[in-house]
């Protein structure tokens, strides 16, 4: 008997033996159906209106959204003596990051403000406090980072004009969707 | 005309949870004899089995209903095996000596190099014991091609590995395996 014969019988008797049946418990089936009725259920099919690609645009839309009112959120601090400040805060955000913590939002911000001495990111959910939030030097090119935990909710917004602020926006932040009113 | 798998599927997601009594009892003994090719014993391997349906359940909806139900369901036996073997590895380092008693007499062969096993039980036995003597990953491409019958393409979808390298561990498990059976298989 050649080799190749030889090889071929042994693997028909080694199919044969792989698929005997193996002893099993009478009860195992039983018993999966015990663990399936106490277990909680399949979770229903992901809905199929939105694709992957089309939720990532949407979230990019709102957290560029987020991103430009953020920008308005950043003042000197009551101390600096910021040159130019209406130039400085203009052109605000080189960056950002945004991630769900919970039903919190958090924001990440940049500014490039070279000549101010100090920044600090202040807002109601801060109870506009100047000192929690200062926005740190980061890098030798004057870019300042931090991130604040905004809460769901509507929150008073300033707007930057100059050194003063303007509390006639609001900004809603939640942990499905974000919206900003208009400006009125 | 009985139901199809998908079907089934289908009528588990829409809230009939007895409904999936009938998948258990379409694959249960399937998936045991696969489970106890690749991980050894019987306890285990029906523990793995009735892990594996528990998390198909939970996890029904990701099932597409264009593929396979079996080749969906052995992709998840699959990984149960392979972490049970884990498992079963690292406890028989821990306790060494309470699995001791527990291997098939072996005799070593005529050369003394235990190689070859000379053993005196039946066939469905010898195999067991055999197939203990090779890697899980051979034992795994065996169980599927062999007990399952299934194309390298599918066996590359269950595993994730590549056709040539399942080629490859069902070549070297033949030889092995003929190697071991060789004084009693008589072919």
């Amino acid at each position: 008997m050649s080799d190749s014969e030889h090889r071929r019988r042994f693997e028909t008797w080694l199919a044969a033996e792989f698929r005997r049946p193996v002893a099993i418990s009478a009860d195992g089936p039983e018993r999966v159906m015990a663990l399936v009725r106490g277990s909680a259920g399949p979770a229903r099919r992901r809905r199929r209106g939105a694709t992957p690609a089309a939720a990532f645009a949407f979230a990019a839309c709102v957290l560029g959204v987020i991103a430009f009112r953020m920008a308005t959120l950043l003042v000197p601090t009551s101390d600096d003596r910021l040159v130019g400040a209406d130039a400085g805060l203009r052109d605000t955000i080189s960056a950002f990051r945004d991630s769900m913590e919970g039903t919190a939002r958090l924001v990440g911000v940049a500014v490039i403000a070279p000549a101010a001495a100090r920044i600090a990111v202040v807002h109601d959910f801060h109870g506009w406090d100047l000192r929690i939030t200062p926005v740190a030097q980061r890098d030798e090119r004057a870019v300042r980072n931090a991130a604040v935990s905004i809460a769901p909710g509507l929150h008073l917004s300033p707007v930057t004009r100059g050194a003063a602020l303007d509390f006639a926006d609001t900004v809603q932040s939640n942990s499905t969707a974000d919206s900003v009113p208009e400006r009125r | 005309m009985p139901l199809s798998d998908a079907a089934i599927a289908g009528r588990v997601l829409a809230g009939d949870t007895e409904a999936f009594a009938v998948l258990v009892e379409r694959y249960y003994e399937r998936c045991a004899r696969y489970a106890v090719r690749v991980i050894g014993n019987r306890e285990d391997a029906e523990e793995a089995v009735q892990d594996t349906l528990l998390r198909a359940f939970r996890s029904l909806h990701r099932y597409e209903e264009r593929g396979q139900f079996a080749s969906w369901l052995f992709r998840i036996l699959a990984n149960q095996c392979r972490s049970t073997v884990a498992r079963v590895a690292r406890r028989e380092r821990k306790f060494p000596d309470l699995y001791a008693d527990d291997a098939l007499p072996v005799d070593v062969g005529p050369n003394g190099d235990g190689e070859t096993l000379a053993l005196h039980d039946s066939s469905g036995e010898r195999l067991d014991t055999a197939l203990a003597q090779l890697p899980p990953d051979q034992r795994e491409a065996l169980a599927l091609r062999f007990g399952e019958s299934l194309s390298y393409e599918d066996m590359s979808a269950i595993t994730g590995a590549g056709v040539s390298a399942l080629k490859m561990r069902v070549s070297r498990a033949t030889a092995r395996l003929r190697v071991l059976l060789m004084e009693v298989h008589h072919v």
